[in-house]
């Protein structure tokens, strides 16, 4: 019996997932969720999910919503399958989480609210706050500069490998790269634009935007 | 060896540096020590693989749902008025619209589980006590607290830790 993940494809938080799942070669199955028809709301999924959201996972008896959660669960449970995303030390392994936080509290924290305006309130009808974007747009040119700063000495985010702490930006970051118009902020930082392109050529993540087939 | 605080790239606090070992982000940091100290005081992580991931889960709640909320609103009811600043009413009003039907979600939670994440306090619970301390601290809105049942005899639980009422004191409050 494989792990089911509900969700929508085109969704970042159910991509954090499905891109961990496709990095650990952890078999799964896709349920979507429709979230153009209010799906997520309803009783069905709210017995999943309480707050209304995906992803959420079912995997036997366990039960998990929360991306981040979800991916240290796999990355921990298969660390010795697929790709080693958790980093080898303790230490390491904090720095790791340090940067799983940082995607958090300040990449999505600024990127979130910028996404919600330009790309789902459209959707919706709902009127997009510009002023806020373009003053969330000046704050995450101050948060690329340390992230370009973090990439001068490091390859990835955690150091020399390939980790979550890369994993949990991707999809965000595909935003920055498309739909919001932010792509320069990327292109024209030459570390952040070296990361960018190397960790997007990883098969996994083609793998998945082929699965979005945006 | 003692820890240090020390600066951090985004000009933010908390940051420590231990020896050679620098960090920063708070949950980052408190899941380091918990884990490197596993054997000693409180076990905050969880004690089985899936026991760790809804620890993980309930800290990443108090993130997406509870921080997102109770953060503009002590900003705007605490904190502005102390730098003279203007307060948005209106958009505290709607977050507190918000903020009832997330608690609504944390009283069922509390109503089949002592703790957050079942049994035992665990950084689940822990990680949600400086947002909840200053919530308390706004009559208006620890009305919403004393109305759940739940949740109240949950916060009277985990206040009433030794580890809690030291911090109270060295914060002065």
């Amino acid at each position: 019996m494989v792990v089911k993940v509900y969700g929508y494809v085109q969704a970042s938080c159910p991509q954090r997932v499905l891109l961990c799942f496709l990095e650990k070669e952890i078999d799964f199955q896709f349920i979507h969720v429709d979230l153009d028809t209010l799906e997520h709301k309803k009783q069905e999924h709210l017995l999943r999910q309480p707050f209304g959201q995906v992803p959420a996972i079912e995997d036997g008896d366990l039960k998990l919503y929360e991306s981040r959660a979800i991916v240290r669960y796999y990355a921990t449970k298969y660390a010795d399958q697929g790709t080693d995303l958790l980093g080898k030390t303790l230490e390491q392994r904090a720095i790791v989480d340090q940067w799983m936080e940082t995607e958090v509290n300040y990449f999505n924290a600024v990127g979130q609210p910028i996404v919600i305006n330009l790309v789902v309130n459209p959707r919706l009808g709902v009127p997009c706050d510009f002023a806020l974007v373009e003053e969330l747009k000046v704050k995450m040119e101050k948060i690329f500069d340390v992230y370009e700063k973090r990439l001068a000495t490091n390859r990835y985010l955690a150091g020399d490998e390939f980790t979550l702490a890369d994993l949990t930006h991707m999809p965000g970051l595909r935003y920055t790269m498309n739909e919001t118009g932010s792509s320069s902020m990327v292109t024209s930082r030459p570390n952040l634009n070296r990361w960018w392109n190397e960790i997007s050529a990883r098969p996994s993540w083609k793998k998945l935007m082929e699965m979005a087939a945006y | 060896m003692v820890v240090q605080l020390y600066g951090q790239p985004f000009g933010q606090v908390p940051a420590i540096e231990d020896g050679d070992f620098k960090l920063f982000e708070s949950r980052a940091i408190a899941r380091y020590y918990a884990t490197k100290y596993s054997d000693q005081g409180t076990d905050l992580l969880g004690k089985s693989l899936e026991h760790r991931a809804i620890v993980d889960q309930w800290s990443d709640v108090e993130t997406h749902y509870f921080n997102v909320l109770v953060h503009p609103i002590v900003i705007n009811l605490v904190i502005k008025p102390r730098l003279g600043e203007e307060c948005d009413i209106g958009l505290v009003e709607e977050l507190k619209v918000k903020l009832e039907v997330v608690l609504d979600v944390y009283d069922n939670r509390l109503a089949s589980n002592r703790f957050l994440a079942g049994d035992e306090f665990t950084m689940a619970d822990l990680t949600h006590m400086p947002a909840m301390g200053y919530l308390m601290g706004i009559t208006d809105l620890n009305r919403m607290i004393k109305a759940r049942e739940n949740m109240n005899r949950w916060w009277e639980e985990i206040t009433a830790r030794p580890a809690w009422k030291k911090l109270m004191e060295m914060a002065g409050h």
